[in-house]
C-alpha cells in the first residue's frame, strides 16, 4: 500500500513538471530579426575634416552615414548638422544642415548587410594673420537629427481562464517577455503579460539604448533638434515617444494604452512604461500570438571632433 | 638569437621614431610667448664700472631686449647722468626691437653705449648714480576661446561643444595683462532672436615697469611728465570679428584688480548655437623701465 502510494505520488510529481515543460514557451525573449541600440551612425571620413588645417585652405568636411537600425531615414527634415565653431574662423558652412540621403533598414534576411551614404560640408577658413593667433583649437559638433521608428513583435499567451483549477494541459502560459534591442535606437525592453479571465493586460517596457537624445515624432520637433534653431527643443518634447500602434491578433489596442500623451509616452532617465489592454480573446484555450509593438520618435545623435587651425604666415 | 638581436634593432627604430614624431608635435603647437615681459632693459657689466677716478672716461651700456609679443617702433632711452660726470654723446636716442613669434621665437635686441667722463672731485670721494630710462608703445593682444552658449535652457543637448566658465590665464607675453575672465554673461536683446554677450575681465600690470598713456609715452623719458600720463591703458575688442564696447575705454590701471566690461551691443543670432567663439582684446599703452647703477668716484692721489 506504501509502495504504490509512493509511485502514485512520485508518478504525479513527474507529471506536473512535465505539464510545466509543456507550457513554458520555447522562447520567452523578444525575437526580432535585427537586433542592435543604433540607429543612424555618423562619422566624419578619416582627414575630412583633416585635425591641422591652414588658414589659406578650404574646410572640407564629409559626413558618412551609416543606417544600423531596422527602420529607414531619410525622409522630409532628417539632417546632419556641423557648429560649434566660431563663424569668423570658419565662414560659410549651412546653418540649414545638409539632408540625409534615403537610406534602407537592415534588411532581416541579409541583416549584416549595411546601407550607407555621405554628406559633405564645405566652408572658408578665416585667416589668423594680424590676430595674434598662431594655433586656433576648433571643436565641430556633428548633430544628426532624424525620425526613426522600432518595431517589435514578441510571442505572448493570452490564457483566457490563467487561473483555473483543471489540470488541463495549456499550450503556454502567461510570462514576462524580457531583454533584447530591435535595431533601433528606442528599444522595446520588456512585455509583461497579465491575464486575468477574460483579457489580458500588457506592460511594456520602453528603453532609450541609443546613446542620444529621443523626442517627440514630426517635422515641428525635427526641426528644433537643429542646433542653428532659435526655438529649442522644450520639456514637453524631449523624452517623448509615440506609441504608433499596439496589435494583439490583428486588433488594435492602442486605445486602451495609457498613460499616454496624446499617443505619447514619457520617458524619465530614458525610460518608460506603459500599459495596454486585450479583451477580445477568442476560444476558450490559451494560445500564443505575436504582440505588434511600434514606436515612432525623433533621435539626436551627436559626435565631437577637435581638429587645430594654424597661421600659414 | 640573430632573431632576437633584429627585433631589438626594430623596437629601438620604432621607438626612437615615435621619440621624433612627438617633439616635432611639442614645438609646433607650443605657445609662443607668455608670461609677463616687455622690453628688457639690463646695464652692461662694468658699463659704468662700480669705482671711477676723477677725470678717467667710461661707457656706459646697455641692452634692450624686446622678450615680449610686440613688435616696439621708435622707443625712447634716456640716459640719466648726474653733474659729476661729462659726456659729448646724446644721451636721448630711439630704438626698434621685434618682438617674439612663432618664426622669430627670440626677439630683437639692441646694445647702445656713451661714453663719460668723470669730473674733477672737490672731496677725496663721492657716490653718484646713472640712470637709463626707456620709454616705449606696447599692446597686450589678448585671444581667447569663449563659450557662447545662447540656449539658456536647461533642456539643450547633453553633448555640449563647451560649457562657459571662469577662465584664468598666465600673460599674454606683455607687462599689461589679462589674469582672467569671468564666465560670459548672456544678456536678453530686444530682438528675441539676438542675445548679447558680455565679458568682466580683470586686468594687471605685472611687468616690473610703470604705464603710461599711449599718446605720451616719450614724455615719460623727459622732463615733460605729469602724473596724468601714468596708468592709462586704451581697451577695444571684438568677439568673432564682431567689434565690443568695452567699458572703461581707457583704463587707468591701479592695485591688483582692474575690471573692464566688454559687450556685444548689437548681438548675436540666438541661432548660432552653442559655439566656441574668439574673443580679442587689445590693450594698448605705453611702458616705461628704469635701471640705475651706483658709481664711487675717487679722487687721483696728488
Amino acid at each position: 500500500m506504501k509502495k504504490s502510494l509512493f509511485i502514485l505520488v512520485l508518478f504525479f510529481v513527474v507529471f506536473l513538471s512535465t505539464c510545466q515543460q509543456g507550457v513554458q514557451p520555447k522562447d520567452s525573449q523578444i525575437v526580432s530579426t535585427i537586433s542592435g541600440s543604433e540607429g543612424l551612425r555618423v562619422n566624419f571620413l578619416e582627414n575630412l575634416p583633416p585635425s591641422r588645417l591652414f588658414d589659406n585652405e578650404q574646410f572640407n568636411a564629409v559626413v558618412q552615414v551609416e543606417n544600423r537600425g531596422a527602420s529607414p531615414v531619410g525622409g522630409p527634415g532628417d539632417k546632419v548638422y556641423i557648429s560649434g565653431f566660431d563663424p569668423s574662423k570658419i565662414s560659410g558652412v549651412s546653418t540649414f544642415g545638409a539632408q540625409i540621403p534615403p537610406l534602407r533598414g537592415r534588411d532581416p534576411h541579409v541583416p549584416e548587410q549595411i546601407d550607407l551614404n555621405t554628406v559633405s560640408f564645405k566652408g572658408i577658413v578665416g585667416l589668423l594673420k594680424n590676430t595674434g593667433i598662431v594655433q586656433l583649437p576648433v571643436r565641430i559638433l556633428l548633430t544628426a537629427c532624424y525620425s526613426y521608428e522600432s518595431l517589435a513583435s514578441p510571442q505572448v499567451c493570452i490564457d483566457p481562464n490563467p487561473f483555473s483549477p483543471n489540470l488541463k494541459q495549456k499550450v503556454c502560459t502567461a510570462q514576462p517577455v524580457s531583454g533584447g534591442t530591435q535595431g533601433a535606437p528606442v528599444a522595446i525592453s520588456s512585455v509583461d503579460v497579465l491575464p486575468s479571465p477574460g483579457n489580458t493586460k500588457f506592460k511594456i517596457y520602453v528603453n532609450n539604448v541609443g546613446g542620444g537624445r529621443v523626442f517627440k515624432s514630426g517635422l515641428g520637433a525635427l526641426a528644433k533638434c537643429s542646433p542653428f534653431s532659435g526655438d529649442w527643443l522644450t520639456f514637453n518634447e524631449l523624452d517623448y515617444v509615440e506609441v504608433e500602434d499596439v496589435i494583439v491578433s490583428d486588433v488594435s489596442i492602442k486605445n486602451s494604452c495609457k498613460p499616454l500623451d496624446n499617443n505619447n509616452l514619457r520617458l524619465t532617465n530614458g525610460q518608460g512604461v506603459f500599459w495596454c489592454e486585450f479583451n477580445r480573446i477568442r476560444g476558450t484555450s490559451a494560445y500564443q500570438t505575436p504582440i505588434i509593438i511600434k514606436l515612432r520618435y525623433g533621435y539626436e545623435t551627436t559626435l565631437i571632433k577637435n581638429l587645430d587651425i594654424y597661421s600659414s604666415s | 638569437m640573430k632573431k632576437i638581436f633584429l627585433s631589438i634593432i626594430f623596437i629601438l627604430v620604432l621607438s626612437s621614431c615615435a621619440v621624433l614624431q612627438s617633439s616635432s608635435k611639442r614645438d609646433i603647437s607650443a605657445p609662443v610667448v607668455t608670461g609677463y615681459n616687455g622690453v628688457s632693459l639690463a646695464l652692461v657689466t662694468n658699463a659704468p664700472p662700480s669705482e671711477v677716478f676723477e677725470g678717467q672716461s667710461f661707457e656706459i651700456a646697455f641692452t634692450v631686449d624686446n622678450k615680449g609679443s610686440t613688435d616696439v617702433k621708435n622707443g625712447v632711452y634716456v640716459i640719466g647722468i648726474p653733474s659729476d660726470f661729462e659726456t659729448r654723446e646724446d644721451i636721448y636716442g630711439r630704438f626698434s626691437v621685434k618682438g617674439k613669434s612663432l618664426l622669430y621665437p627670440f626677439g630683437d635686441a639692441k646694445s647702445f653705449s656713451v661714453s663719460a667722463v668723470a669730473r674733477e672731485l672737490r672731496q677725496d670721494v663721492e657716490r653718484s648714480s646713472i640712470s637709463v630710462d626707456v620709454c616705449y608703445p606696447y599692446r597686450t593682444n589678448f585671444n581667447t576661446q569663449v563659450c557662447i552658449n545662447p540656449q539658456t535652457n536647461v533642456f539643450s543637448s547633453p553633448q555640449k561643444i563647451c560649457t562657459p566658465s571662469a577662465q584664468g590665464f598666465s600673460g599674454q607675453g606683455a607687462p599689461v595683462a589679462v589674469a582672467s575672465v569671468d564666465m560670459p554673461i548672456i544678456l536678453p536683446h530686444p530682438n528675441p532672436a539676438l542675445v548679447v554677450p558680455q565679458f568682466v575681465l580683470h586686468l594687471q600690470n605685472l611687468g616690473n615697469g610703470l604705464v603710461i598713456s599711449k599718446q605720451n609715452f616719450a614724455d615719460a623719458c623727459s622732463q615733460k611728465s605729469n602724473r596724468d600720463i601714468f596708468n592709462m591703458v586704451q581697451v577695444s575688442g571684438s568677439l568673432e570679428d564682431i567689434p565690443l564696447k568695452c567699458i572703461p575705454s581707457v583704463l587707468r590701471i591701479m592695485g591688483s584688480d582692474n575690471i573692464i566690461i566688454c559687450t556685444l551691443e548689437d548681438g548675436l543670432e540666438k541661432s548660432r548655437g552653442s559655439h566656441l567663439g574668439v574673443l580679442n582684446i587689445n590693450l594698448d599703452y605705453g611702458y616705461s623701465t628704469s635701471k640705475t647703477s651706483q658709481i664711487l668716484i675717487k679722487k687721483l692721489a696728488q
